[in-house]
């Protein structure tokens, strides 16, 4: 393999991860836009969806009833509907009566969220790796040495898809307006008659629908999920928000593809031992030294 | 004592204080009136080290210190402290811990200190524990002091800043708005409170709205008003200034 | 020391009159526990800054002295003492270097440092010998006049031992909290711009709380290697670092005696629900959300006034 080649070669791993981190991104960033939360368990929500999907996929009975591709469509919306209301649920029972409260208060139920979630996973589903079945089709083309999958670009494609339909979302209708105004001023709302709670229930589940599909793309993709894998993701989808601009949407969708490309260019010339070493890095570096992102919009600094 | 020469801030398009200058003498009142959003508590600010002022300077006599450019604890040590317009209380601490954080510059026993419990420890803690009891007694707080300060009512919650600020043991003590929100009878108790402690030696900036309270105590009088000062003279040829009825009595008289 | 304290200590004399050597060993592990709990809680307690990495300077204290008792032999009574001052280091590297950052942003540093130095013991196999981790590290040993006694794998001198470094971890945090340094700790939790403008100097004092912090770690780090014989990365993640800080919180942060008592409740209960071992995260997590909800000043804690709190 050429140096040129093996670029490419981890450009497009690089794209594929950054594209399913952007997709958790965006839900840390609308939440945090909205209510200045750091949503830990949001890593946890990906997985669930990622879970639902597997549920949905190894029914036999609608194995038998169903071609491969329809029954994966089914599992995306099944994923999509159970993380959904498990966002709805999360806001409703555990971060709204604190919205009031001293916001480490709230960050603590988030990081509890998060144990019990993972620990809910792994006494339902077990504690280790579970395969995910891989029902796209190997297809594969050979371009100058680099090998492209049918799996990288149903995932570069599907994302990319779902981005810009956040982004008609919030840029072109009512609800999305509503979500700007909110997470600008939420006093102002309230007095202009926008439900607030409402909107910021809508924020947890479209956040949560974001993560789900990431969910399952990664199954897709790895073949296999764990129950911390959310965390883990959930961490570095965190990162690439951050990297961002936390509260800016077009900065979780970039922060996600250069954290994604940065960790693979790293496990690929450097060692992919000290990968999660690279992303954890990058955290620590953006929030002391730009802690507004690359994209800087919002004050991050809030006592 | 305390000269402030030339001082400027601006926050992005708006100039908040422009070229401020006057002078505090030892043992006085200067009384800081002008409307609101003149600058008054940005000049505080500028005092104190919370803002950095772009021009000017600010100078501490006896010993001659510049204050510009100095972080807000370096500033307290020279002796100078503060009260807040809107009351910054410490919502965990009780009123007696209030008044013994007031005295931090008061003990200045290290770490070391701290965990052998040495002598220096001792001694220190026991004065600054004295210092708490006496400065309670002269706010009439001593028998809340177990109490959570943010239980206390409004005007003590204003009293225990000041008790705060006097535990530093300051030479200048700025009060800013100290008679906000306070009734008539808590007002009297205030400007006693405020007498006594020119009383004990202590000059005092003080920044109010309520003319009964300011014109009263104040030796001098400083008018500001969208960050300049306009006039400044004692008490009496203050309000008789036209430019300052136009500028601050006149607009007052209109919103009300 | 107040009544509750010597009445503590002396139940805890006590105890192994009554105790066999299984529940000696957990009693000792939740006394590890309560150095823990002790040291973060004047991070996250009293100075008000959350913390998230805790179990790293636990790991640099355990790591450090198994390094020098293995390479060099040298005796835990010695080698407690570079393992307290290397963490402490550690701590306040961490410290420094994010110390214009705040609030969440904070936690989610020190998060991310935690993780790095975890992931630095786990990854330098050549020194730390990766994922499996150091073992042979020899047993603590004491001369009596009798002659050389071993603490080895018994369970009853571990356990006095742990009680008595918690005691000094105790008078030390005690005598802290309780002194100008720990009234300006508590003072820039509530209000940083009060404190500072109350001449407390804010970001020395964060680093001189994350120091001290992180030496109570380095102390039960050490203890935890002489005693297990052994350290592996993975006995240092991120879990536990959230395990101590939801003693913290569950006992009410800024409270010493709350402390001791969301380690011995979390410390002891999954060892009651045995045979429900798997349910411990969960309750953990649970006890978080629902503490939060119901009382968020903890067991034994000070109720703060959310309003003032909220404010800024």
């Amino acid at each position: 393999m050429t140096a040129s080649q093996l670029f490419l070669q981890q450009l497009s791993n690089g794209l594929t991860l950054g594209s399913i981190y952007a997709l958790i991104a965006l839900g840390y960033t609308m939440i945090y836009g909205v209510i200045q939360l750091i949503n830990f368990a949001h890593g946890e929500v990906f997985i669930v969806g990622a879970y639902a999907a597997l549920c949905v996929m190894s029914m036999t009975s609608l194995q038998a009833v169903m071609p491969w591709w329809l029954l994966l469509g089914l599992a995306i919306v099944v994923a999509m509907f159970v993380s959904a209301l498990l966002g709805w649920v999360m806001e409703r029972l555990a971060y709204r009566p604190l919205r009031t409260a001293p916001r480490l208060n709230a960050l603590i139920t988030a990081i509890g969220m998060s144990f019990f979630l993972q620990n809910a996973l792994m006494l339902i589903f077990g504690a280790t790796d579970r395969s995910f079945p891989n029902w796209v089709p190997a297809v594969r083309w050979d371009i100058g040495g680099v090998t492209l999958t049918l799996m990288h670009i149903i995932i570069w494609v599907s994302s990319a898809l779902m981005m810009l339909g956040l982004h008609f979302l919030v840029m072109k209708t009512q609800l999305g307006m509503a979500m700007r105004a909110t997470s600008q001023d939420q006093k102002a709302c309230y007095l202009l008659g926008i439900p607030v709670n409402r909107i910021i229930s809508m924020t947890f589940m479209i956040g949560a629908v974001f993560a789900s599909v990431g969910g399952v793309l990664f199954g897709l993709n790895y073949g296999t999920i764990n129950f911390h894998d959310g965390y883990m993701m959930g961490l570095k989808a965190f990162t690439a928000a951050v990297l961002g601009g936390i509260g800016n949407l077009p900065g979780a969708m970039i922060g996600g593809l250069v954290l994604g490309i940065l960790e693979s260019m790293g496990a690929g010339y450097l060692s992919s031992q000290w990968k999660n070493v690279f992303a954890f890095v990058i955290l620590v570096i953006i929030l002391i030294f730009k802690p507004r992102g690359l994209l800087g919009e919002r004050v991050a600094e809030r006592a | 004592m305390l000269r402030i020469d030339q001082i400027s801030k601006r926050f992005g398009g708006v100039q908040a204080l422009d070229s401020v200058s006057f002078e505090l003498k030892q043992g006085q009142v200067l009384g800081v009136i002008g409307p609101n959003g003149a600058g008054k508590t940005t000049l505080f600010n500028c005092l104190t080290g919370v803002f950095q002022p772009e021009q000017g300077q600010v100078q501490l006599n006896n010993p001659k210190r510049d204050l510009v450019g100095r972080r807000a604890e370096t500033i307290v040590k020279w002796g100078i402290s503060r009260t807040f317009q809107n009351i910054r209380l410490f919502s965990g601490m009780s009123v007696l811990e209030h008044i013994l954080v007031g005295g931090y510059t008061q003990t200045p026993y290290g770490f070391l200190s701290t965990v052998l419990r040495s002598k220096n420890f001792h001694r220190q803690e026991y004065e600054v524990q004295t210092q708490a009891y006496a400065l309670l007694e002269l706010l009439g707080l001593e028998h809340l002091k177990q109490q959570s300060a943010v239980d206390l009512p409004f005007g003590l919650q204003r009293r225990l800043e000041i008790g705060r600020a006097l535990a530093a043991q300051p030479k200048i003590l700025l009060l800013d708005e100290p008679a906000a929100g306070l009734n008539p009878v808590e007002k009297q108790e205030l400007l006693q409170v405020i007498q006594a402690i020119q009383k004990r030696g202590v000059s005092v900036i003080l920044i109010e709205h309520d003319m009964q309270v300011v014109m009263p105590l104040s030796d001098w009088v400083v008018v500001l008003d969208h960050g300049r000062v306009i006039a400044q003279g004692d008490a009496v040829s203050i309000q008789k200034d036209p430019q300052v009825i136009e500028a601050y009595l006149g607009k007052a008289s209109e919103d009300a | 020391m107040t009544k509750g304290t010597v009445t503590f200590f002396a139940i805890s004399v006590a105890v192994p009159l009554v105790a066999n050597a299984y529940q000696l060993d957990v009693l000792t592990s939740v006394l590890i526990y309560a150095m823990l709990a002790l040291g973060l809680n004047l991070i996250v307690g009293l100075a008000g800054l959350l913390h998230l990495g805790y179990a790293a300077f636990f790991a640099i204290g355990a790591y450090t002295y198994a390094l020098l008792n293995i390479h060099w032999g040298w005796s835990f009574w010695v080698g407690w003492a570079p393992a307290v001052l290397i963490a402490a280091l550690g701590s306040g590297l961490v410290g420094a270097s994010a110390l214009r950052v705040r609030g969440d942003y904070l936690a989610i540093v020190t998060l991310g440092f935690g993780e790095i130095i975890r992931l630095i013991f786990n990854n330098l196999d050549q020194w730390t010998g990766g994922p499996n981790g150091l073992l042979g590290i020899a047993h603590p040993t004491l001369w009596l006049p009798q002659g050389m006694y071993d603490f080895s794998v018994k369970s009853l001198p571990y356990y006095y031992l742990s009680l008595v470094l918690l005691g000094g971890v105790w008078l030390f945090c005690h005598r802290l909290s309780h002194s100008r340094l720990g009234r300006a700790w508590m003072a820039m939790r509530d209000d940083e711009l009060a404190a500072a403008c109350m001449g407390i100097p804010v970001l020395k004092m964060k680093l001189l709380v994350q120091i001290c912090g992180g030496a109570v770690a380095g102390l039960a780090g050490a203890f935890f290697a002489a005693k297990q014989g052994t350290v592996t990365p993975d006995s240092f993640d991120f879990i536990q670092s959230v395990m101590v800080l939801s003693m913290v919180v569950l006992g009410g942060m800024g409270s010493m005696r709350g402390a001791i008592l969301g380690a011995m409740l979390l410390g002891v209960l999954p060892e009651m629900l045995r045979g429900a071992d798997q349910y411990r995260m969960l309750v953990f997590g649970l006890s978080m959300i629902v503490m939060m909800r119901l009382r968020p000043q903890g067991l034994l804690g000070r109720s703060h006034k959310e309003s003032q709190l909220a404010a800024h």
